[in-house]
């Protein structure tokens, strides 16, 4: 086998730590979780979800893992979307539409403020 | 619910069945459109699994199957050679606006650590070739990044 150049060992050594940096996801720091149960897709989950995803991408944000779940018990607070930011801690929110989903990546996840006027408890 | 909304429901349950790859298969004409999922999940059906309440996956479980069955008549769920075949055949006029069900499908089974693959009419997606190009696809801007794979294939289509 040839040797490999100073160079190519550097270029090799980025390409692999890239790859490497793309499939550690316990690295995340915010993790978003959508209610996508039956009652949650009756709901408007996926548009949700949807508006979640087209926000966090038009905004340019990295490291967040966007996970489907399923029905929480709380049937009638659909879409519930959970978010888990080191600095919040957990933080669930009932009804949410396009809009709110939006306004969750905007003012949650960027700027670190709960909204409180949306915020449910998953204790059943 | 919409057609995809119950493919969406048909997929969730092969990765409940702990199927190691599931194949769909889509295909839109004269306003329907004509869904087979195909998983190496297991099935273990001992009466009529479209009937209401029908399950083996415990209570408040059994409704997916009834409902289907209450849209299209014609629905079958099969196992041949070791693999369960679901088919069903729903109206869809319209725009299929495939982006915004498919992406959501690879994300979850990747999660899950279930390969999917899906032809849509002459075109074939997997979790495979989305994770090369697009590393963790439980990441929201890969989700967003197969959302524009898919409606570009769409348009120019």
């Amino acid at each position: 086998m040839a040797k490999l150049s100073l160079e190519e060992l550097r270029a090799l050594r980025k390409k692999e730590s890239q790859r490497i940096e793309k499939r550690d996801i316990h690295g995340r720091d915010i993790h978003v979780v959508v209610g996508m149960g039956t009652c949650g897709i009756q709901a408007g989950a996926k548009v949700t979800l949807n508006s979640i995803v087209d926000e966090i991408e038009a905004k340019g944000l990295k490291n967040v893992i966007v996970t489907q779940a399923g029905c929480q018990g709380k049937c009638d607070q659909e879409p519930v979307v959970e978010v888990y930011t080191p600095q919040l801690g957990a933080v669930a929110y009932g009804k949410v539409d396009a809009k709110l989903a939006k306004q969750i990546v905007d003012e949650h996840i960027i700027a670190g403020k709960v909204l409180s006027d949306h915020k449910i408890s998953l204790e059943v | 619910m919409e057609a995809l909304d119950f493919l969406y429901e048909a997929v969730k349950n092969s990765i409940e069945a702990k199927a190691d790859s599931i194949c769909v298969s889509l295909d839109q004409a004269e306003g329907r459109l004509h869904v087979t999922v195909v998983d190496d999940g297991q099935l273990s059906v001992t009466s009529d699994p479209f009937a209401p309440g029908y399950s083996t996956k415990g209570k408040g479980r059994g409704r997916g199957l009834s409902l289907l069955k209450s849209f299209d008549e014609g629905a079958s769920l099969a196992r041949e050679n070791g693999k369960t075949i679901l088919s069903f055949c729903l109206d869809a006029d319209g725009p299929l606006e495939a982006e915004e069900t498919l992406p959501l499908l690879f994300s979850l089974c990747w999660e899950n650590g279930v390969k999917l693959g899906i032809t849509l009419g002459n075109r074939f997606f997997s979790t495979e070739k989305f994770a090369l190009e697009f590393g963790a696809l439980n990441e929201g801007s890969a989700i967003a990044r197969m959302k524009r794979e898919i409606t570009s294939k769409d348009n120019r289509s």
